[in-house]
């Protein structure tokens, strides 16, 4: 498997943005047939070295050789003819496409102008069963898991004749489970002669499956090494620069009285009146503590807080904040009573991608003193406030001023984590707070949230990382199909919060 | 992530050198490239006048000189710029609330409507306060008229771009039926509605030239709405709204009121636009009254990009042409077909220009996002 012939060079590649350098003279090979990981704290440059490849950006300079050849005129289209394929972070299906008409999309069909779609089934399911890739091809996009989307993206890709693919933070939207399997299928495909990159955060991920790693920080290439010859510790060295800090030291909680009560939530299938999205769920989280919710996703956890953030009204059941009932209450009142939400989903619920940082940095709080007087905005103070929030939580930008959209992943959720931390707030709603952050911008959410919670502040935790949720919380409820199946400290062994996780309370 | 240094001394090789000089100048670059599109434009259309047998430079001079060479053409010009800049901010704005409002022509209509009513059946009032009720019942008429599109939005979610087109026809066909009877007044053997009562008439600005006051307010409600939009809470949340809804619904920011405000802005700007030139220029409604100034304000937005000084320059354009187009035809027999296929022209060409500059920036600035 490890054969010594460079599929892929990199040569000095230079690329800049208006006031960013992040590719800083990068040269680097990829050999055939290895899983070569891309590592680095958020910004560094690896989803725009890639893009670079994909031909979604040009560089200003350097050159790419793929199998020996100079590759030029990188657009996508030559880049998926010179056998590159590209998994995005955002997956580019369509919802209400089977998975076979989602996979043709584009394909010139052999007999044009009828679309031939058995020929393309048989073609497709010859593809399949070579890489051993199990798929039903007649279901609804909308219909299948994430997991099962991500599959569909990789066979596409494989179809189009990919030799090479990238996957670009392939795990943060995954399972554990799912993210299993999906190794699984890539060290598959990699037996098969596919070369893989593989960008991810969690170190655990890179060094189980990866061959070779290359760490990046601020567009320069620090090092690249041999799984075989390095160690987590190291790897976290060599991209933050420092020693991170994975355990941390909890005092007591003291709670206080209580400040969230739910009382039999329960939520109903618009589509469907017999399911239950929530079921009689109650819980009450009380002031100082870190409660967390623990649950694989798709559990009830989305409409979970969008009940608890006012976004949705419960079918039955009562909700208490700071002693008021707020069952009725709408999402602004919530928010000036000093609720801050965290969503999931930073594209779509957290930020304006269109919008200026500065602009998102005021989204909730826009229209309070000091930010508006009279009828206007104040733009100085928004200015001001907005490049405090870059300082303190360490956006990499050159500016307020650009828009959100063109900040990396990682950044976009410090924004937003920046934002509702800065406001005063009382009690905080967070799920998936570290999404796609990288160690140290993870260490760094972490302890702010400790720190809350030291300064009083209610925090309810929603999220699939278990981890996470055994290091933060002073309590762990878990949830299974929309209900609370059980309730564990966070001493207790990640094995058995991973059964309850399961539903294996109901065997 | 080092800071990109454009000040070291060391001569760049000449196409960084290019590059960085667009990255720094793209305002003036993109301002140049429409000149140029419409200097384009008009060389098809001098060629296609030539083909039709007349002299191109000949036409060109009516153009010129019939919209802006004297004091009455540049008055005329001017003139037709009110309603074109009213219905071009109407359709902006919603374009920015993320609200597609093509009907301002009904709108602009139906504040006509609103003014004529009030312009000419209620009398005795003090000129200054007539005409402020007059411009408000063309708000109100226009608002309504949107608000009726956005409330099968909002409540139904049947789509704004054909309830806003479609209320246009009907905007048309209600005007026409008022002037064959409830508003014509009963001596008129011609179907016009009633004229408005000489203390609703906006004053003339520019002696010896139809320019009236009208003019002045436009640029005073053009600067109002982009304070509005960029400078307040509440246009923020119709931006917020209009870029990310769900973004902005779980920020707290109430959709349907930012969307209310945003209707009735719209509305209101294209109502507003009508009473203008009811009270300026035609006081009374006659079949026909809008030249098609709804559908041209579209155009002018996206000539314009949306922005202020963008809406200004493409709304006086599209009046030049508009005018000098005229002169064009009586004084050089320039066949009117013709003329609307310049019309045309200048439009792809600009439009298309911005494609070009958007592309450019693209290139310069590295990529897509
Ligand atoms: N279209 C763009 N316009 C301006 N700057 C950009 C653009 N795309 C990326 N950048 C900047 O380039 C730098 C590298 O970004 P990139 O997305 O490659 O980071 P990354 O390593 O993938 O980070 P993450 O782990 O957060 O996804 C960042 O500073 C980012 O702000
Ligand atoms: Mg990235």
């Amino acid at each position: 498997m490890m054969s010594e012939e460079i599929f892929l060079s990199f040569r000095n590649i230079r690329k800049s943005f208006p006031g960013v350098v992040a590719l800083d003279d990068i040269s680097l090979d990829i050999y055939k047939g290895q899983i070569h990981a891309l590592l680095g704290e958020n910004g560094a440059g690896k989803s725009t070295l890639m893009n670079v490849l994909y031909g979604l950006y040009h560089q200003d300079s350097g050159e790419i050789f793929l199998s020996g050849e100079k590759y030029e005129h990188n657009t996508p289209k030559n880049a998926i003819r010179h056998g590159v394929g590209m998994i995005h972070q955002h997956f580019m299906l369509i919802p209400n496409f089977t998975v076979l008409e989602n996979i043709i999309l584009g394909q010139p069909s052999p007999k044009p102008p009828k679309l031939e779609k058995e020929y393309f089934r048989n073609e497709i399911l010859k593809v399949a069963k070579k890489f051993g890739i199990t798929v039903d091809l007649d279901l609804l996009v909308e219909e299948i898991s994430v997991g099962m989307q991500q599959k569909i993206e990789i066979l596409k890709a494989l179809y189009k004749g990919a030799e090479l693919l990238i996957l670009d933070e392939p795990t943060s939207v995954l399972t554990p489970q799912e993210s299993q399997e999906l190794f699984k299928m890539l060290t598959e495909l990699n037996k098969k002669g596919t070369t893989i990159i593989f960008i991810s955060h969690k170190l655990k991920e890179v060094m189980q499956i990866s061959d070779n790693i290359s760490v990046l920080r601020d567009g320069k290439l620090i090092a690249t090494v041999k799984k075989s010859e390095t160690t987590p510790h190291e790897l976290s060295r060599l991209m933050v620069g420092r020693e991170i800090i994975t355990q941390y030291d909890k005092a007591e909680a003291k709670t206080g009285e209580d400040i969230l009560i739910l009382d039999a939530i329960t939520l109903e299938d618009h589509h469907n009146q017999h399911r239950h999205l929530l079921k009689n769920v109650s819980f009450k989280v009380s002031q100082g503590e870190i409660v967390g919710i623990a649950g694989v996703d798709e559990n009830g956890q989305k409409e979970l807080a969008e009940i608890i953030s006012g976004l949705r009204k419960p079918t039955s059941g009562k909700i208490s904040m700071f002693g008021k009932d707020v069952t009725h209450c709408t999402t602004r009142q919530l928010i000036e009573m000093g609720m801050s939400y965290i969503p999931a989903d930073r594209r779509n619920q957290g930020l304006v991608l269109d919008f200026k940082i500065s602009e998102n940095a005021i989204l909730e709080t826009h229209y309070q003193k000091p930010f508006t007087k009279g009828l206007s905005l104040q733009r100085k103070v928004i200015d001001k406030f907005a490049n405090e929030l870059i300082q303190e939580y360490d956006v990499r930008t050159p500016s307020i001023n650009v828009p959100v959209k063109n900040l990396s992943g990682g950044n976009q959720q410090k924004v937003i984590v920046g934002r509702e931390f800065m406001k005063k707030n009382h009690f905080l709603l967070v799920m998936q707070p570290t999404w796609g952050l990288d160690v140290g911008a993870i260490e760094y959410v972490h302890q702010k949230l400790l720190e809350a919670r030291e300064k009083g502040v209610t925090i309810l935790l929603i999220s699939t990382d278990l981890e996470e949720v055994r290091k933060l919380s002073d309590r762990i409820l878990v949830i299974y199909e929309g209900e609370i199946v059980g309730e564990v400290d966070s001493s207790t062994d990640i094995e058995e919060i991973g059964l309850l996780m399961a539903g294996s309370h109901k065997h | 992530m080092s800071e990109l240094s454009t000040t070291s001394n060391s001569p760049l090789p000449i196409k960084e050198r290019i590059i960085l000089f667009a990255r720094n100048n793209m305002g003036l670059i993109s301002t140049l490239i429409s000149i140029l599109a419409i200097g384009l434009a008009l060389l098809i259309g001098g060629i296609l006048i030539a083909i039709a047998g007349i002299n191109p430079w000949e036409a060109i001079t009516y153009l010129i000189k019939g919209s802006f060479g004297n004091r009455y053409g540049f008055g005329e010009t001017l003139t037709r710029f009110v309603p074109l800049l009213f219905c071009s901010l109407s359709f902006a704005i919603a374009h920015k609330s993320g609200f597609f409002n093509v009907g301002a022509e009904g709108q602009l209509l139906m504040g006509a409507v609103g003014a004529v009513l009030v312009g000419a059946y209620i009398d005795g009032l003090h000129p200054v306060l007539h005409v402020l009720l007059c411009i408000i019942a063309g708000i109100i008429f226009g608002a309504v008229w949107a608000g009726i599109a956005g409330f099968l939005k909002i409540f139904l979610s049947s789509d704004e771009l054909i309830n806003t087109m479609m209320l246009n026809y009907v905007a048309i066909l209600l005007v026409d039926y008022l002037i064959h009877g409830p508003i014509k007044p009963p001596e008129s053997y011609l179907y016009v509605s009633a004229t408005i009562l000489p203390s609703a008439k906006l004053p003339i600005i520019l002696s010896k030239s139809p320019l009236h006051l009208g003019f002045i307010i436009s640029l005073l409600v053009t600067a109002a709405v982009f304070y509005l939009i960029y400078r307040t809470p509440i246009g923020y949340q119709m931006r917020a709204v209009g870029a990310n809804r769900r973004a902005a619904s779980y920020a707290g920011i109430n959709i349907v009121w930012a969307t209310i405000v945003a209707l009735i802005t719209t509305g209101g700007l294209a109502g507003m636009g009508g009473a203008m030139e009811l009270m300026g220029t035609q006081f009374k409604i006659v079949n026909g009254f809008s030249a098609g100034y709804g559908f041209d304000g579209i155009g002018v937005a996206v000539m314009g990009r949306y922005n202020p000084i963008g809406i200004l320059l493409a709304a006086l354009l599209f009046a030049v042409i508009r005018v000098g187009m005229g002169a064009m035809q009586r004084g050089a027999g320039v066949p009117f077909p013709l003329l609307n296929v310049i019309q045309g022209l200048i439009i792809v060409f600009v439009i298309a220009s911005g494609y070009l500059t958007n592309k450019l920036s693209e290139t310069v600035i590295g990529g897509r996002a």
